[in-house]
C-alpha cells in the first residue's frame, strides 16, 4: 500500500515540474511585466525595469532563477499593492478553501442520497425530477443562477419580507460591521448556493450511474440469495462499491475548485483566488498572474493524487 | 393454461391451494412459466417446467444458453427482476414459495434454499472479505457470538477443502485462485446447512483439472448434508459424472427427463440425442470424422418455433404435421419416471448416435 | 464556473460500442456447438428482429425518436439555428439601432424582451447575439472534434511511445487551470493581428477555446480504437485479406461515430458555457461582436431591480440552448448504444 502511494507521488513531481515550466513560458510569452510603465514619459524607465526584472536573460535562465525563489517561497510583490505575492494568495486561498469546505459538506451528502434514490427507485417520478433537475443545474451558467439568486433571495426576499437588510447577503464575505459567524453564513450562502447547483447536478449523476451499475452486479445478486434485507444489500454491499468511482471524481473535482470559482466570486465579490486573479488582470497586475497559476495547478495535480489513493484505499484489488 | 406435461397429475387444490408433493421430494415446480417483456416483445424464458427434487440426490439440469435453466432458478429463489412475470407453482415442503412475500423469502435464502453462482470472482464482492462474507451469511440467518462466528467461518472453509482457512478468512476474493474462490461460494452457501443447494453452472468458469476438484466438494457435502442439489449446467460431462438424474431443457420446457443412465444410454429425444452425438469422442472415427453439429441457432424465446420448439433443428423432424405444429406433451416413454416431449419418441428406441449422423449424410 | 478539460460526468463511457455495429454484418448463421459437451455459452437471446434484419440506421432511428425530450430538444435547437441564421427576418429591430425615448422598456407587444438602458430591442440583441455564441459553440465542437479525433486515432492505431507521449500531453493539459489560461490568452492577443489578420473577439475565442476540449475525444477515440484492434472481426476481416484502409472504414469507423458524435455534441454545450463565462467576465466577446454572455454582462446591475429581464433573456437563451444540447446528447447517446444506463 505504501508502495502504491509513494509510486503515486513519485510521478506527481516531474508532473508539477513540467507544468511549472510550460506555465512560465506561456506567461512571460502572453503577459508584459512593464506594461504599466510605458505609458510614462521616461523612455528608459522599461527598459530599466526589464533589466531590473532579469526579462532579457534568455528564458531558461530567467526559469531557473524564478524557480529557486519560488521554491523558497519568495515570489515577489504585488505591482499594484506593493504586498507580498505569497501574502495574497494565502489570503485569497483560505476564504475559497472555506467556500469549498462548506459547499462540499452540503453537496457530497445530497449527491449521496440523490444518486442511491435515483437508482434504487429508477424510472420513478422523483427520478426523472431528480434527472432532470440535474441536467438543467449542468447546463445553467452559474453566472446566471448567481445573478438570479441575487435577484430573488437578496431583494425580493428581503421586500417580500419587509426588511431593511436581506436575509442573504451577496456582496463579499462579511458585512463592514459585524464580522459574527451568523453575518458569516448569511454572505456564505448564496455563493455556496450556487456552486453547489452544480457541483450536484453532476455527482448525483454521477452517483446514480455508478449506483446502478454496482445493483446489477454478481455480487448484489449473491447478497440477496443469502437472504439478506433489501436496505442492507442496498447500504452494504451496494453503495459501498459505488463509492468507490464517486469519491475518486469528487476528489478531482474538488482539486479542480481552488481555480475554478473565477465566476462565481466575481459575481459575489468574495474575496477568494478567483476573484484575485481576475483583478490581477484587470489592472494589469502580472506579478501574480504566474505563482496563481501555479499554485492552481498544484492543487489540481495534489488532489488527482489524493484521488488515486483514495482508490487504493476504498478497493482492496488496486493496492498491489 | 393446460399444462403441456401429462404426466403429471393437475394441481390438486389441498392445504388452501398448495399442491401437495410426492413423497421425499424436498422441492416441487409445477408448470413454471417466466415471462420477461421487453424491447422486442415477450421473451418466455420459462414455459411450463415441472421437476421434483428428492432428499439426498443430485437433479442435474441441462441446457444450452437460453434454455431458462438459470432463470427457473431464480424464480425458485424469488431473485428474478421485478418486471419478471411469474406463474406456476413451486413447492419447498409444502410451503408455496410463489406467494412468499420478500420477507418470508429472505428467512429461507441462504438457510434452507441456497444457490451458488458461476462466476465466484463476479459473485463475491471484492471489498469485503471472504471471511466477512461468509460470518455474514451465518449471522443473518442465526445468532452466534463472535467467537463463534469465526470458528464456524473457519471449519467451513474447511469443510470445502481450503487448506489454511484461518489465514484465508482475512483475504479477499481476489486473492483467491479460481477453483478455491468457487469453493469459497460453495462454503458460503454451506452457512446454513441448506435442504436444497441450487448450483449454477458451478465449475464453467473453471480449468478441467479443478472442475473435478470442486464436484468433487459437492459430493462430499452431499455425503454430510444429505442435502438435495440442483446442478445446473451446459457440460454433459459434468452431469455424467456427478447427477442421479437429468432434466434436458430446451426453449423454455424440459424435454426429456430421466435417471442419468437412462438419458445416456437411451435417450428419447432427438435434441438430446443430438447433444450425446456432438460431444467429440476420441475412440471413434478416422481422421475423416468430423463433428456432429445441431444444425440451425437457438431459437427466439419471443417467436417461439410453433408445435415443437426443436423442429427448425430436428434431422427427424416430420413436417409440417405434426412437429411444427402440435406442441409433443411430456409423456412417459419407459419405465416409471423417464419422460419425453416427441410425437416420435419410439422411433429412438435403439437408435445411436452413429444412426443419428448417418441421418446427417443422408439429408 | 468550474472549468474541466475533461469533464468526468460527461459519461462519454470509452469502449462502449454500439450493440449492433459491424458485428451484425458478420454474424454467422449456423450456430456451431461448443466442442466439449455439445452446447455453446452465449447469452440469453433476447430482443430479436424477426424477419428481415433491420439495418443499423433504422434501429437508430428507432431508438433515437423514442426519446421525447431528445426529440423536441433536437427541435428546438432546429427552431434556434434557424433563427439565428435568419435573423434580418425574424426580426422587428436592428440590434444596434437605439432608440433613447424608449429606453428600459419592460417587455411588451412591441419589444418583446423590452428594451435596454439606450432603448435597443433586447429580441434583437439575443438573436443576433445568439448568432455569435452559436457560431462559437459549434466551430469550437468541429475543430476539437478534429484535433481529438486525429490525435487520439494515432494514439490509438500506432499505440506505443506515440501513444503514451499523446496520453501525457493530455494529462498535462488537463492539470493546467483553463479558465485562467483562456483569459490570459484573450488579454494577450486581444487586438492583434495574428498571421497579419485582424481578428475579432468571438474569432479570437474560437481559436482560444479549441485548445481546451479536444482531450476527452482524444481519450475516448484512442480507447475505441485500442479495444477495436483487439476485436476478432478486425483479425478476422484482416485474415480474409482485407487492406488497412478497408478495415478501417468498414469496420472500425462505423463503431467510432457513435461516441464521437455524442462527444462532440456535449462540446458544443460546454464551448458556449465557458464562452459565456469568458464574455461575461469581460475576457471573451466583446463589443462590437456581442454574445448572450456579453448580454448578461452588460445587464448585471439591474439584478435586484425592476429592469433584470434583461438578465432573463439572454440567460436562458444560455440555458436553453445548452439544456438542448445535452438531452439531444443523451438521446443520441441512448440511441447509439442502448446499453449505458438510463
Amino acid at each position: 500500500m505504501l508502495a502504491y502511494v509513494a509510486r503515486r507521488i513519485l510521478i506527481s513531481i516531474p508532473v508539477i515540474v513540467i507544468a511549472s515550466v510550460l506555465l512560465f513560458w506561456f506567461v512571460s510569452v502572453s503577459t508584459d511585466p512593464t506594461a504599466r510603465l510605458r505609458l510614462s514619459r521616461d523612455p528608459t524607465l522599461v527598459d530599466r525595469e526589464r533589466e531590473r526584472l532579469g526579462l532579457n536573460d534568455p528564458l531558461h535562465v530567467q526559469y531557473g532563477n524564478w524557480a529557486k525563489d519560488f521554491v523558497r517561497g519568495d515570489w515577489g510583490e504585488s505591482y499594484i499593492s506593493r504586498r507580498d505575492v505569497s501574502t495574497e494568495i494565502r489570503t485569497a486561498l483560505w476564504n475559497t478553501t472555506q467556500l469549498i469546505l462548506w459547499a462540499i459538506f452540503l453537496c457530497a451528502i445530497v449527491s449521496i442520497f440523490i444518486g442511491v434514490y435515483s437508482a434504487v427507485r429508477q424510472y420513478s417520478a422523483l427520478d426523472y425530477t431528480f434527472t432532470t433537475a440535474s441536467f438543467i443545474g449542468l447546463s445553467m451558467p452559474p453566472f446566471f443562477f448567481g445573478l438570479l439568486a441575487i435577484h430573488f433571495l437578496t431583494t425580493e426576499l428581503r421586500l417580500l419580507l419587509g426588511w431593511d437588510q436581506p436575509l442573504f447577503y451577496s456582496v463579499g464575505m462579511h458585512s463592514a460591521t459585524d464580522k459574527g459567524f451568523i453575518d458569516f453564513l448569511r454572505h456564505l450562502a448564496l455563493p455556496v448556493l450556487t456552486l453547489s447547483v452544480q457541483l450536484v447536478a453532476g455527482w448525483s449523476r454521477y452517483q446514480r450511474a455508478a449506483m446502478l451499475d454496482v445493483m446489477s452486479s454478481d455480487y448484489i445478486r449473491t447478497a440477496r440469495a443469502k437472504g439478506l434485507p433489501r436496505r442492507k444489500v442496498i447500504f452494504k454491499h451496494g453503495l459501498r462499491n459505488a463509492l468507490i468511482p464517486l469519491t475518486t471524481v469528487m476528489a478531482i473535482d474538488i482539486g479542480a475548485l481552488f481555480g475554478g470559482l473565477i465566476v462565481t466570486e466575481t459575481i459575489f465579490a468574495w474575496p477568494g483566488m478567483g476573484r484575485l486573479f481576475v483583478q490581477a488582470l484587470l489592472q494589469g497586475d502580472t506579478a501574480i498572474v504566474l505563482p496563481w497559476m501555479i499554485v492552481v495547478a498544484g492543487f489540481i495535480i495534489v488532489f488527482n493524487l489524493l484521488a488515486d489513493v483514495l482508490y487504493g484505499v476504498l478497493d482492496p484489488r488496486i493496492r498491489y | 393454461m393446460a399444462p403441456d406435461d401429462e404426466s403429471y397429475v393437475p394441481v390438486e387444490v389441498t392445504d388452501g391451494d398448495v399442491p401437495s408433493q410426492p413423497a421425499g421430494a424436498v422441492l416441487s415446480v409445477r408448470d413454471l412459466r417466466v415471462e420477461f417483456p421487453s424491447e422486442d416483445g415477450l421473451v418466455k424464458a420459462v414455459d411450463g417446467l415441472s421437476y421434483d427434487v428428492f432428499e439426498n440426490e443430485v437433479l442435474g439440469i441441462v441446457g444450452e444458453s437460453g434454455s431458462g435453466k438459470s432463470v427457473s432458478s431464480l424464480a425458485v429463489l424469488g431473485l428474478l427482476p421485478e418486471k419478471a412475470k411469474i406463474s406456476g407453482s413451486v413447492v419447498y415442503r409444502g410451503e408455496e414459495l410463489l406467494q412468499k412475500s420478500e420477507r418470508q423469502m429472505q428467512a429461507l435464502r441462504g438457510s434452507k434454499i441456497a444457490m451458488v453462482f458461476q462466476d465466484a470472482l463476479a459473485a463475491l464482492n471484492p471489498v469485503f472479505t471472504v471471511g466477512h462474507q461468509i460470518s455474514e451469511a451465518i449471522s443473518t440467518h442465526r445468532k452466534l457470538s463472535k467467537r463463534e462466528l469465526a470458528d464456524e467461518t473457519v471449519e467451513l472453509l474447511d469443510i470445502v477443502g481450503i487448506p489454511n482457512p484461518k489465514r484465508r478468512v482475512d483475504q479477499y476474493p481476489h486473492e483467491f485462485s479460481g477453483g478455491m474462490r468457487q469453493r469459497a461460494m460453495i462454503a458460503m452457501s454451506l452457512a446454513n446447512r441448506p435442504d436444497v443447494l441450487i448450483a449454477d453452472e458451478p465449475t464453467t468458469a473453471l480449468d478441467v483439472t479443478i472442475q473435478a476438484q470442486v464436484l468433487e466438494v459437492f459430493e462430499r457435502i452431499q455425503e454430510k448434508t444429505n442435502s438435495a442439489i440442483i446442478l445446473i449446467t451446459h457440460d454433459l460431462g459434468v452431469v455424467a459424472g456427478m447427477a442421479d438424474r437429468v432434466l434436458v431443457m430446451y426453449a423454455g420446457r424440459c424435454v426429456e427427463m430421466g435417471t442419468v443412465d437412462e438419458i445416456f444410454y437411451e435417450p428419447r429425444h432427438p435434441y438430446a440425442l443430438s447433444l450425446l452425438a456432438s460431444l467429440p469422442r476420441l475412440d471413434r472415427g478416422g481422421r475423416d470424422d468430423r463433428l456432429y453439429r445441431i444444425k440451425g441457432a437457438p431459437p427466439s424465446l419471443i417467436h417461439v418455433p410453433s408445435g415443437c420448439p426443436f423442429h427448425p433443428r430436428c434431422p427427424l423432424a416430420r413436417l409440417p404435421e405434426p412437429c411444427a405444429t402440435v406442441v409433443p406433451p411430456l409423456a412417459v416413454v419407459a419405465g416409471a419416471e423417464h419422460k419425453a416431449a416427441c410425437h416420435f419418441s419410439d422411433e429412438l428406441v435403439g437408435m445411436t448416435v452413429d444412426d443419428l449422423r448417418a441421418t446427417e449424410v443422408s439429408s | 464556473m468550474v472549468f474541466r478539460g475533461d469533464d468526468p460526468h460527461s459519461e462519454a463511457a470509452g469502449p462502449t460500442i454500439g450493440g449492433s455495429g459491424a458485428l451484425v454484418e458478420l454474424a454467422e448463421d449456423d450456430a456451431l456447438p461448443g466442442a466439449v459437451g455439445g452446447l455453446d455459452s452465449s447469452d440469453v437471446v433476447v430482443g430479436e428482429r424477426e424477419g428481415k434484419p433491420l439495418t443499423q440506421w433504422k434501429l437508430f432511428w428507432r431508438r433515437f425518436f423514442r426519446h421525447k425530450l431528445a426529440v423536441i430538444s433536437a427541435l428546438v435547437l432546429l427552431l434556434l439555428v434557424g433563427m439565428a441564421l435568419f435573423a434580418p427576418a425574424v426580426t422587428r429591430f436592428e440590434p444596434t439601432a437605439q432608440d433613447l425615448r424608449n429606453i428600459r422598456q419592460q417587455p411588451d407587444g412591441t419589444h418583446w424582451f423590452g428594451t435596454d438602458n439606450l432603448g435597443r430591442d433586447q429580441f434583437s440583441r439575443v438573436i443576433y447575439a445568439g448568432r455569435i455564441s452559436l457560431k462559437i459553440g459549434a466551430t469550437v465542437a468541429l475543430i476539437s472534434t478534429l484535433i481529438g479525433t486525429t490525435l487520439g486515432a494515432i494514439a490509438g492505431y500506432v499505440g506505443k511511445w506515440v501513444d503514451q507521449l499523446l496520453m501525457r500531453i493530455t494529462d498535462l493539459f488537463l492539470v493546467m487551470p483553463g479558465l485562467a489560461i483562456l483569459m490570459v490568452a484573450n488579454v494577450k492577443f486581444r487586438g492583434q493581428e495574428i498571421f497579419g489578420f485582424r481578428v475579432s473577439t468571438d474569432n479570437l475565442a474560437i481559436l482560444i477555446l479549441s485548445f481546451v476540449f479536444w482531450m476527452t475525444i482524444a481519450r475516448v477515440v484512442r480507447g475505441l480504437i485500442l479495444s477495436l484492434k483487439e476485436k476478432e472481426f478486425v483479425e478476422a476481416a484482416r485474415a480474409s485479406g482485407a487492406s488497412t484502409f478497408r478495415i478501417i472504414t468498414r469496420h472500425v469507423l462505423p463503431n467510432c461515430v457513435g461516441p464521437i458524435a455524442v462527444n462532440a455534441t456535449l462540446v458544443v454545450g460546454l464551448a458556449i458555457l465557458t464562452e459565456s463565462a469568458l464574455s461575461f467576465l469581460g475576457f471573451g466577446v466583446q463589443p462590437p461582436d456581442v454574445s448572450w454572455g456579453y448580454l448578461v454582462a452588460d445587464a448585471r446591475g439591474t439584478a435586484g431591480t425592476d429592469y433584470a429581464y434583461m438578465i432573463y433573456f439572454p440567460g436562458l437563451a444560455i440555458l436553453l440552448t445548452v439544456l438542448s444540447i445535452n438531452f439531444l446528447g443523451d438521446g443520441l447517446r441512448d440511441a447509439f448504444d442502448p446499453q449505458s444506463h438510463h
